[in-house]
């Protein structure tokens, strides 16, 4: 029932944003600093770098690299860094800088050997002389070969594989008792983190730049790499970093961040985001054990870094996947310091994260939770500290990692370990937020309104539900989205009865500089993977906007493109195969026209001729190898939106305000499309919740207090709402839904801002929850749901 | 304390270097400081060790330059007895010790004295670094003065425009999407401007009458960065310089073109001093940790005579 005449309803939500702070973002505020003057409530789009290596990390370290974590948030905000070499001034004999600068970023040193490295590099310290650090030191000040060797050199090898590969890791000797002496110096390293990590946060109204405390957790137990990047949510952190030395599994990581920070620690939140599963045997994404650890990895790790310089992991052609596109970046190696580089091994399935979101959904179907759902980001992995530089051009010339791949262009085009020729110049992490402060982008992160690029900017929005009013020509397309369904990364259920949900997908191309313009886009494409009947998982990929015939191409000998692309795309799409029943996800993917990748245009500065075999040098060889793709087509993923049988198919609210204090009054109708599993309200408490910046509303009615009082209807009456104010709640369970009601007595419910924004509504049941994040209307006595 | 601050690998890589240096031996006060052809030579190898770069003059200075002054710092640490009480150097040198005496009894007392006796508190390398290390880190930190609030403020005032947040625009924004109107775009953006200003249409009405953008119609309090991010160069620099309250355009993006009305502009200020105090004080004891250092290696510079044998050195500009 909505029309024209809902319109200025609308604008008028935009209109309230003038009051810069008048509108709450549906998150809690978690720290002290100033508000920012840009505060969106339709959100905006934030570009940063999640993963980052300085010299804090030995790998990096031990490789040349000198800048620290205030270098590598100077460059961030757009300043030049040095790049070993250094000659004997100490003067960078390369430097990198950013075209545009990042909006956040997160430096993640590898928290294993943090004290390791500052007692190898502080002469005087015990261990400072120990064969290891003097190996190690001496590694550093040898020149690379002239032609690059196949793995790292063996000093650096021999520091890390205790560390990482082992199961129980084991810290070096000279460590001391229990690693007390590497502890006490990591602990000065992570203080310094966190002092960097302050000292470029900007907690001014201007809100340029945000940075995060955080660690990489190191884990590759026999060679399968389990990293994950471990992000607080502000400057209340645990005393040290939970390594792989001390946690060497997962599960221990998060029992530990659980209980060191979010159980114990006032104001302490944290993520873990894995990367690299296209190197982790399989074993990132293996199917958990039970529906509690279901619930634990899926509040910890909402999202997985999809792409960065060790490849692209979003499907691969030939691994339960047709999908021609997805031969994209891809590392043909099995473990990252494999010899082996052959596209035609047999890679495991849960290597790709679209396979691991399909395999979410087969275990949600089995356990009742989701353990794999993934909003989708990019990020660099640079152990150059250089976050955000992720263009062609440049990373042929600033390459993954110090000195191994410094100067000398053999050594970026080489096969060797851990990528070489097959690296890539990494993405980037895009946060949809309403202002650039902590807590807003680690709410976003938390609820996946992320995608990744695979480095370049296009703008990418994605809506599903209901979406009765969406069409492409709305300037109000936004606010319009929002009101009647959820963003990328949500939740929907049977929002259209038995028809499909629709979708809405709006893409722009970078806008790039005046100086390096952007690349139009090629088509959009929305990726469906689902479970049937019978528990079997497909994917299907459809084109819904652009033209995937189209003549766009580019002339590798100059780099220089050709036929035509589109600046902006739009779609409403629906799923012409939908099936009510069926557990589903959908994402949308943008492609760009192509253009040169790294490697080519690293090959033409060389001068490198293929039609003259002879005349190529040695180790310009990959150059010429046809295999080696010549042209990239950059992208962006959003994070997906899940289709949940029995989610929430409609939501409607009201609070009423009246004048007099504790006379206001809540009335919540939510109608799912099925019990989730794990549900049942005769044996189990039932937590509901309303939250802005704020509780709103919350209770929790205990195990038995609901009466039966017919078969599948329980019911809690009381006149007088001695249980959190409730009169009436009826939960009813109907053949193809259930339906929940719930009805207050007078109560105070003044934490509501009265003003058009965000209220989260979520229903928690044993392991079953559902949450969903309406857009609430104040009609001057009353807040309403939109949808 | 924060020994690992500024750039470990300079304090490795200066080691390094002094692994070859030469000077050895107890000096009296006015011993000059010597660096021998020979000395040049190793120091211009380890350099091409470490960067595979052969070194030019200015490199060669630098390297003998900071030679120069470790040897400097060196004894400086001796002379204000930083050796004396430390446990760094005396563990070590008892450990050095142990591995040299024949009696597996001695207690640490006796062998610390016997490293005494070898001149190993002198000549040791690793005891040399520590004192240097120490120096450094006592000429920069030692006795530190916290500057008072008015001296800190007047820091801040001589550097407030690295501190100014950046200007803000806000303005309606009405989109003409290249891919809606094709080639009509250009007459249909005059039409409507033209339109729009006959009519003297408010911004929240006519905003209405264009296409689907990423951002609602309506942006607000956004810096030129921001503006550019989502509606590329040429639109970042009309909303900051276009008239105000009245439609302007049409201004072309990478997606087609826009009338604007910019409803407010403010420039950016410098926040109050209060706000940025941590991060002014930090940068302070930075600027004067680096101070101090680099004065008292110029102070003992004029205390020694210097024999050095590198016409590089001797030809260096003055840093």
């Amino acid at each position: 029932m909505r029309g024209p005449a809902s319109r200025p309803a609308l604008l008028a939500l935009a209109l309230v944003a003038t009051s810069a702070h008048a509108v709450p973002g549906p998150w809690q505020r978690t720290e002290a600093r100033e508000p920012c003057a840009s505060f969106a409530p339709f959100r905006q789009p934030y570009f940063g770098d999640t993963h980052v290596h300085t010299a804090y990390s030995s790998d990096a370290v031990f490789a040349g690299t000198r800048e620290n974590p205030r270098g590598a948030y100077r460059f961030a905000q757009g300043q030049p860094v040095g790049l070993p070499p250094y000659d004997a001034q100490a003067k960078p004999t390369r430097t990198a800088q950013l075209r545009r600068p990042l909006d956040f970023t997160a430096v993640t040193d590898h928290a294993e050997q943090f004290g390791e490295i500052q007692i190898c590099l502080t002469p005087g310290l015990p261990g400072y002389d120990s064969a290891d650090c003097v190996a190690a030191r001496t590694q550093l000040a040898t020149p690379p070969p002239a032609l690059p060797s196949l793995l790292p050199p063996p000093a650096v090898i021999a520091f890390l594989l205790g560390y990482g590969v082992p199961t129980p890791p084991q810290r070096f000797s000279w460590c001391g008792a229990d690693g007390a002496d590497c502890l006490a110096e990591a602990s000065l390293v992570w203080q310094d983190t966190q002092a960097a990590a302050e000292q470029f946060y900007d907690r001014t109204a201007a809100c340029t730049f945000t940075t995060f405390v955080a660690y990489e957790w190191s884990g590759q137990p026999g060679g399968n790499n389990l990293h994950r990047n471990v992000i607080f949510r502000n400057a209340t952190v645990p005393a040290l970093p939970t390594s792989y030395m001390e946690q060497p599994t997962p599960q221990g990581l998060w029992a530990t961040l659980r209980s060191q920070c979010i159980d114990r620690l006032p104001g302490c939140d944290v993520l873990a985001i894995p990367h690299n599963p296209n190197v982790s045997g399989g074993l990132m994404f293996a199917p958990v054990a039970t529906t509690a650890e279901a619930v634990v990895r899926s509040s910890m790790e909402p999202l997985v870094e999809m792409n960065q310089h060790k490849g692209d992991s979003e499907c691969r052609p030939g691994v339960q996947s047709t999908d021609e596109i997805c031969g994209f970046e891809k590392l043909n190696r099995l473990q990252l310091f494999s010899p082996v580089s052959d596209p035609n091994q047999v890679f495991p399935p849960l290597n790709y994260v679209r396979n691991a979101l399909k395999e979410g959904l087969i275990q949600e179907q089995q356990l009742g939770v989701n353990p794999f759902k993934l909003g989708l980001i990019g990020s660099t992995d640079t152990h150059n500290a250089t976050p955000g530089a992720t263009e062609e051009q440049d990373f042929g010339a600033n390459g993954h990692i110090g000195l191994r791949d410094h100067a000398n262009p053999a050594f970026m085009l080489a096969r060797v370990t851990p990528a070489g020729i097959e690296a890539t110049p990494g993405g980037l992490a895009v946060v949809w937020a309403e202002e650039n402060s902590r807590d807003a982008l680690f709410a976003a992160m938390r609820r996946r309104e992320v995608y990744g690029t695979s480095g370049t900017r296009p703008i990418l929005r994605f809506f599903g539900g209901r979406e009765a009013n969406l069409r492409c020509g709305d300037p109000d397309f936004v606010a319009t989205a929002y009101a009647g369904g959820v963003p990328m990364g949500g939740d929907i259920g049977p929002v259209r009865g038995r028809r499909s949900p629709r979708f809405g997908v709006l893409a722009f191309a970078d806008p790039g500089t005046p100086t390096a313009p952007g690349t139009p886009l090629q088509r959009v494409q929305i990726v469906k993977g689902w479970v049937d009947s019978s528990g079997a998982a497909h994917e299907k990929v459809f084109d819904v906007a652009g033209d995937s015939h189209s003549d766009a191409a580019v002339d590798t000998a100059t780099c220089t493109p050709s036929g035509t692309g589109s600046p902006s795309l739009c779609a409403i799409w629906s799923d012409p195969d939908f099936r009510a029943t069926e557990r589903a996800f959908y994402y949308a993917r943008v492609l760009e026209n192509p253009t040169c990748r790294w490697s080519t245009y690293l090959c033409n500065a060389q001068g490198i001729d293929c039609s003259n075999p002879a005349a190529v040098p040695t180790g310009y060889a990959e150059c010429c190898n046809p295999d080696v793709p010549k042209t990239i087509q950059e992208r962006a993923w959003s994070s997906p939106i899940w289709y949940r049988p029995e989610g929430i198919a409609h939501v409607r609210g009201v609070i009423r305000f009246h004048d007099a204090p504790r006379l206001d009054a809540l009335a919540l109708a939510i109608d799912l499309g099925g019990m989730p599993a794990g549900l049942d309200p005769s044996t189990q408490a039932l937590t509901i919740a309303l939250r802005d910046d704020d509780d709103v509303y919350r209770v929790t009615v205990p195990a038995g207090t609901l009466r039966e009082v017919r078969p599948r209807q329980w019911v809690l009456n009381d006149a007088k709402g001695r249980l959190g104010g409730i009169r009436h709640l009826r939960l009813q369970r109907g053949p193809r839904s259930v339906v929940f009601r719930l009805r207050t007595v007078p109560l105070r419910l003044t934490a509501a801002d009265r003003v058009d924004h965000f209220i989260e509504v979520s229903l928690d049941v044993g392991t079953g929850s559902v949450s969903t994040t309406p857009l609430w209307h104040f009609d001057g006595k009353s807040l309403v749901t939109r949808n | 304390m924060m020994r690992w601050l500024r750039a470990p690998l300079l304090h490795f890589v200066a080691g390094g270097a002094a692994l070859f240096w030469l000077v050895h031996g107890s000096h009296p006060p006015a011993a000059p400081v010597v660096v021998t052809a020979e000395d040049v030579s190793r120091l211009r190898l380890d350099y091409t060790r470490e960067t595979g770069l052969e070194p030019t003059a200015a490199d060669e200075a630098a390297l003998v330059e900071r030679a120069v002054e470790e040897e400097l710092l060196f004894r400086e640490a001796v002379a204000r007895g930083l050796d004396q009480h430390d446990r760094s150097v005396r563990n070590w040198l008892v450990e050095q010790m142990r591995t040299l005496s024949d009696d597996p009894t001695a207690d640490d007392d006796r062998l610390y004295a016997g490293a005494h006796r070898l001149g190993l508190d002198r000549t040791d390398l690793v005891v040399r670094r520590i004192l240097v290390q120490k120096m450094r880190l006592l000429a920069a930190r030692i006795d530190e003065p916290r500057p008072g609030d008015a001296d800190l403020e007047a820091f801040y005032t001589q550097h407030r425009d690295e501190y100014r947040s950046p200007d803000r625009v806000s303005f309606w924004q009405v989109f003409l999407a290249s891919t809606e109107h094709g080639g009509s775009t250009v007459t249909d953006a005059g039409a409507k401007l033209a339109r729009f200003r006959r009519q003297a249409l408010r911004p929240e009405e006519a905003a209405r009458q264009g296409d689907a953008f990423a951002i609602p119609p309506h942006v607000i309090e956004q810096s030129p960065a921001q503006v550019e991010k989502l509606f590329g160069a040429e639109l970042a620099t009309t909303v900051q310089r276009a008239e105000m309250r009245t439609w302007v355009g049409p201004v072309a993006s990478p997606y087609g073109l826009h009338l604007v009305w910019i409803e407010a502009r403010s420039r950016g200020t410098s926040p109050p001093f209060d706000v940025v105090r941590e991060r002014v004080l930090e940068r302070w004891q930075d600027e004067q940790r680096t101070r101090r250092v680099a004065e008292l290696v110029r102070d003992l510079e004029r205390r020694y005579p210097m024999r050095i044998d590198s016409a590089a050195w001797r030809q260096r500009s003055p840093s």
